[in-house]
């Protein structure tokens, strides 16, 4: 019972982080077709903003609001600069660019900080722990957890109120339709992407909350499984990315914490075994429409 | 035979004649200088043809890009190299071995063609899987295969010595033999996109729909397609392994995998052709980048200590052009004979149909 109840919290701790990350990603991808590799480094971003503040002393309620802004932008530039000149490309052609502009950016930081991890000077209380019965529970993970939904639901809320928020939804289901609506499209784009940085900006607050180091590839293998959850969901189903992003978090915690000793080294790749047999029974995902040829 | 069945096989062969002969030139370019470093370079190069014809041969011809040949090419290396090494270092160097293949000691040939076999069949297996699914999917899919070889590559140490690296792999490369390889694989791609199967794939990479509706079985042709170039991947491998002498699971991830696949597009992605000149091209400018590889540079205004990555950043630069340039590649649908013979049988191709 007690092992149940630290893998539940872990779970949703991981899952929030896979879960933000993927709904950035169905974001963009539901918009423009795009699977955007490059989202990883905005993580990765996330938490080179992180190391910097905190090295030069900047409190930390500031960090929480500044870290999302700058991938924000940063998501907003990359827009700008790679991808708006690619707009109705082939998948293939964005998916390479996309490739190209995370080799890019990777090896930027490599060049510019270091390959080596920087480590983060976390402020003391994300180590505390609060005891609810005989449990200890890390008072990060709950605050993790809590500011997902509180995201979760303010997304939901800005894509179902406001009229940005609307457009967006009707360009997911189809882009052109809108265009002859008189939607401005580059704005839609534009924001799809401010919103994907913003959450792997929240991504990033909670992972780095735990882990503390960052380094150039640290946004590869999570915004990878961050995939395997959009298609999980269903692609282009947010719903379906999120649900999906809390799926892989509680596999991986499951599979770490029940395979044998010797095994626990390949429970990553269990977890993508069990996804790929999922998809067997439902080509189009948890929450996906039939789609393509499968 | 009928005529035209023989036709279309005749051209294939004389196109891969053309490129192999293109091929041989290059090697003998790598025999004349004759200094280590000058034959090392073409070797690089006929080892990454391989690799790319092997991508092209599914990727081309269905449209899907995978990132997933990785994983063909280190159960390929692995494979060749624990059939090869001395049996008596194999107990002190991997510890988990079945005992029949403790004491395997095979020659190059027949252990690059069991790699090839095994990359194969991993193909097969996976492919029924995989192959199910379509488009975006299929490429996430891909990619997290590539995922699970890695972990097993890392965390099987007993067979894999793991990160640790996996050495005392027989120096079996020599420029000949790569030459070898690479020509059969040229052809097997050429022939394979020619014939009936990779004319359908072909087909149904350009409107999936179109040809599932006019009976094209799309996901079988996909596997052939998905089968023959996990073989070529694994073949690739085990040369690599053999060139290089120590693999490691970075080896096969996702670092070679970009660079597969920059020399894929920079050639263009719908030929056989467009797969040799993108390896010839790539390899020609990792060459001559890597010496100023952890080199300082002074811009006079900006001082970099340490070019770390410049490779990475060269690559980068290449697929961006071609991405924003060129999007076809440097071939873009038309083989090199082809362009220089033209493609509907003028004159002086009427002699290869034998009559």
């Amino acid at each position: 019972m007690h092992e149940l109840v630290q893998n539940v919290i872990n779970g949703l701790s991981l899952g929030s982080t896979y879960a933000l990350l993927a709904l950035g990603l169905a974001l963009v991808f539901s918009i423009m077709g795009l699977i955007n590799f490059a989202h990883g480094e905005l993580f990765t971003i996330g938490g080179y903003t992180m190391w910097w503040l905190f090295d030069r002393g900047v409190p930390w309620p500031l960090v929480v609001v500044l870290t999302p802004l700058v991938c924000g932008v940063a998501a907003m530039l990359m827009e700008r600069a790679a991808f708006r000149p690619l707009r109705g490309a082939t998948l293939v052609t964005l998916l390479i660019t996309s490739f190209a502009v995370s080799y890019f950016l990777q090896t930027v930081f490599q060049i510019g900080i270091s390959a080596a991890p920087e480590g983060i000077e976390l402020p003391g209380w994300v180590n505390d722990t609060v005891h609810v019965g005989s449990y200890t529970i890390a008072s990060v993970k709950l605050v993790t957890t809590a500011v997902t939904l509180v995201a979760l639901v303010a997304l939901t809320l800005f894509l179902r109120r406001t009229r940005l928020g609307v457009s967006m939804r009707a360009a997911a289901e189809d882009f052109e339709v809108l265009r002859l609506m008189g939607v401005n499209a580059n704005r839609v784009v534009l924001f799809a992407f401010a919103v994907s940085g913003v959450l792997a900006g929240l991504a990033a607050l909670l992972f780095f909350a735990t882990t503390a180091a960052v380094d150039p590839t640290t946004g590869t293998p999570l915004v990878i499984n961050a995939f395997i959850a959009v298609i999980l969901g269903g692609l282009g189903s947010l719903p379906g990315a999120v649900v999906a992003g809390f799926v892989l978090g509680f596999a991986e915690v499951l599979f770490e914490s029940r395979l044998p000793g010797s095994a626990t080294a390949f429970s990553n790749a269990f977890v993508l075994l069990v996804i790929i047999g999922l998809l067997l029974v439902r080509p189009q995902g948890l929450l996906g429409r039939p789609a393509g040829l499968t | 035979m009928t005529a035209a069945a023989r036709s279309w096989l005749a051209r294939a062969l004389a196109g891969s004649a053309l490129l192999a002969a293109l091929l041989g030139a290059v090697a003998l370019y790598g025999w004349q200088l004759a200094s280590a470093p000058n034959e090392t370079k073409v070797e690089h190069f006929l080892i990454n043809v391989v690799f790319v014809v092997g991508l092209q041969v599914f990727s081309g011809n269905s449209g899907i890009l995978s990132f997933g040949q990785m994983a063909f090419a280190g159960v390929g290396a692995y494979t060749a190299s624990i059939l090869t090494i001395d049996p008596l270092l194999k107990p002190t160097l991997l510890t988990g071995l079945p005992h029949t293949l403790e004491n395997a000691h095979l020659s190059f040939l027949s252990a690059t063609l069991v790699a090839g076999a095994v990359a194969g069949c991993v193909a097969l297996v996976t492919g029924l899987a995989i192959l199910r699914l379509d488009g975006a999917s299929a490429v996430i899919a891909i990619l997290s295969l590539l995922l699970i070889a890695d972990v097993v590559f890392d965390a099987w140490i007993g067979v894999t010595r793991g990160a640790g690296g996996l050495y005392a792999i027989p120096d079996e490369s020599r420029l000949g033999r790569l030459l070898v390889f690479a020509i059969a694989a040229v052809v097997a791609a050429r022939v394979f996109k020619d014939s009936r199967s990779g004319l359908l794939l072909r087909g149904s990479r350009e409107d999936a729909f179109s040809a599932a509706s006019v009976g094209v079985p799309v996901r079988a042709y996909r596997m052939r397609a998905w089968v023959l170039s996990g073989i070529l991947s694994g073949v690739a491998g085990a040369l690599l392994a053999f060139w290089l002498g120590t693999i490691s699971p970075t080896n096969f991830f996702l670092a070679p995998t970009f660079a597969i696949v920059v020399m894929f597009i920079v050639g263009g992605m719908n030929t056989v052709t467009g797969a040799v000149a993108g390896a010839g091209v790539v390899t020609l400018v990792q060459e001559l980048v890597r010496p100023h590889e952890d080199q300082g540079l002074d811009l006079g205004v900006v001082d970099v200590h340490r070019l770390t990555g410049l490779t990475q950043l060269v690559l980068v630069a290449l697929i961006l052009l071609v991405m924003y340039v060129r999007r076809e590649g440097l071939f873009g649908r038309r083989e090199l004979d082809e362009l220089l013979f033209g493609t509907d049988g003028s004159p002086r191709l009427t002699r290869f149909r034998g009559r």
